[in-house]
């Protein structure tokens, strides 16, 4: 009966992930519209710009990686190392994760977070806050929000890939700000009063100050880093 | 030109391949260690933090539909915290500016 009732409890999780996340991924998929665009005037085939979106899957990394990217002489060393840096904010968001889906079988969790993304992390995180839920359903929840930002984010690059030879310049859309849209609406979604002023003031600044003054995305990892340490350090003097 | 060769597509599994290392990892790190009150709290503090983070800098390159828009959104999920709404309305200012003014 039990084992029935969590099924039935994970399936609603999947279906209300999938439904929260639905207009998200619209979003995710301008993005991805505007990679696949960028791809096509890299020489990406419509396969390789597909093939990249489902095996690397992360939008910074890819946006990133075809800025640098030369057919010809394709700079190994330098893909990967920034596919490791743009994407070290994976660490920190499957660190915040297991707390809340303590209990999922091993397996499932780590076959699950290929699938991790800020948008399915960041949906979760305020399902969890917003009303304490089963692991069943959270994990589900999970998967559904993360599953259908998985498949328009690899139809929307390709889609871009293919259109790629009748559009010129995205930005003309107001597509490049969707992003900042997006995040900073999930930023305000997860506010939980004055105790966040001063953890989010010191992320913010030192989030400014090293994406003047550093390379790459480092300002992710040390605003975040020094944002939360600066949170616990007031909490315990 | 083909680009689909082998190098192209062994490059993006590498790639892969590390990311899916991030994603795994502090998961494991986590399900590893006992969780006292000090790195809960800490853990508490860290989704904001990555999201500010992520979102501030766009300060320093934002024109002025955009910092309207970044306002708007603010001030729409203060009241009625409603994403979508927050987000689409943000777009749309920009999209509007952009088409009057671009």
């Amino acid at each position: 009966m039990n084992r029935q009732r969590d099924k039935f409890t994970a399936s609603i999780g999947f279906f209300h992930g999938a439904k929260d996340c639905a207009m998200v991924s619209i979003a995710g998929g301008l993005f991805g519209f505007v990679f696949g665009i960028l791809s096509h005037a890299k020489g990406f085939s419509a396969f390789n710009a597909g093939f990249m979106s489902t095996i690397v899957y992360a939008g910074s990394v890819q946006m990133i990686a075809l800025s640098i990217w030369d057919t010809q002489h394709l700079a190994l060393a330098g893909l990967l190392m920034t596919a490791y840096m743009v994407s070290l904010r994976f660490l920190l968001m499957g660190a915040t994760l297991q707390p809340l889906l303590k209990g999922t079988p091993a397996l499932r969790a780590y076959l699950g977070m290929f699938i991790l993304v800020d948008e399915n992390w960041a949906l979760t995180l305020l399902k969890h806050q917003k009303a304490r839920r089963k692991r069943h359903y959270l994990f589900s929840y999970y998967l559904g929000s993360g599953l259908i930002f998985y498949l328009t984010w690899i139809a929307s690059s390709i889609l871009g890939n293919v259109m790629g030879d009748f559009i010129d310049n995205p930005a003309k859309f107001g597509f490049d700000f969707a992003f900042v849209a997006l995040f900073l609406a999930l930023l305000m979604g997860v506010r939980r009063g004055r105790r966040d002023i001063l953890p989010w003031a010191t992320a913010a600044i030192v989030a400014i100050f090293s994406a003047h003054v550093l390379p790459g995305a480092w300002y992710i990892m040390l605003g975040a880093l020094s944002g939360s340490i600066m949170g616990v350090l007031r909490d315990y003097h | 030109m083909t680009t689909t060769e082998p190098h192209i597509i062994l490059t993006f599994l590498l790639m892969g391949a590390i990311i899916y290392l991030n994603r795994i990892l502090g998961y494991f790190i986590v399900s590893r260690v006992k969780i006292n009150a000090k790195l809960e709290t800490w853990l508490n503090y860290l989704p904001g933090c990555i999201l500010t983070a992520i979102v501030a800098p766009f300060v320093l390159t934002a024109d002025t539909a955009e910092f309207i828009a970044a306002i708007v959104i603010v001030m729409i999920m203060w009241f009625s915290d409603r994403i979508l709404l927050s987000m689409v309305s943000g777009i749309a200012i920009v999209a509007v500016f952009r088409y009057l003014f671009g």
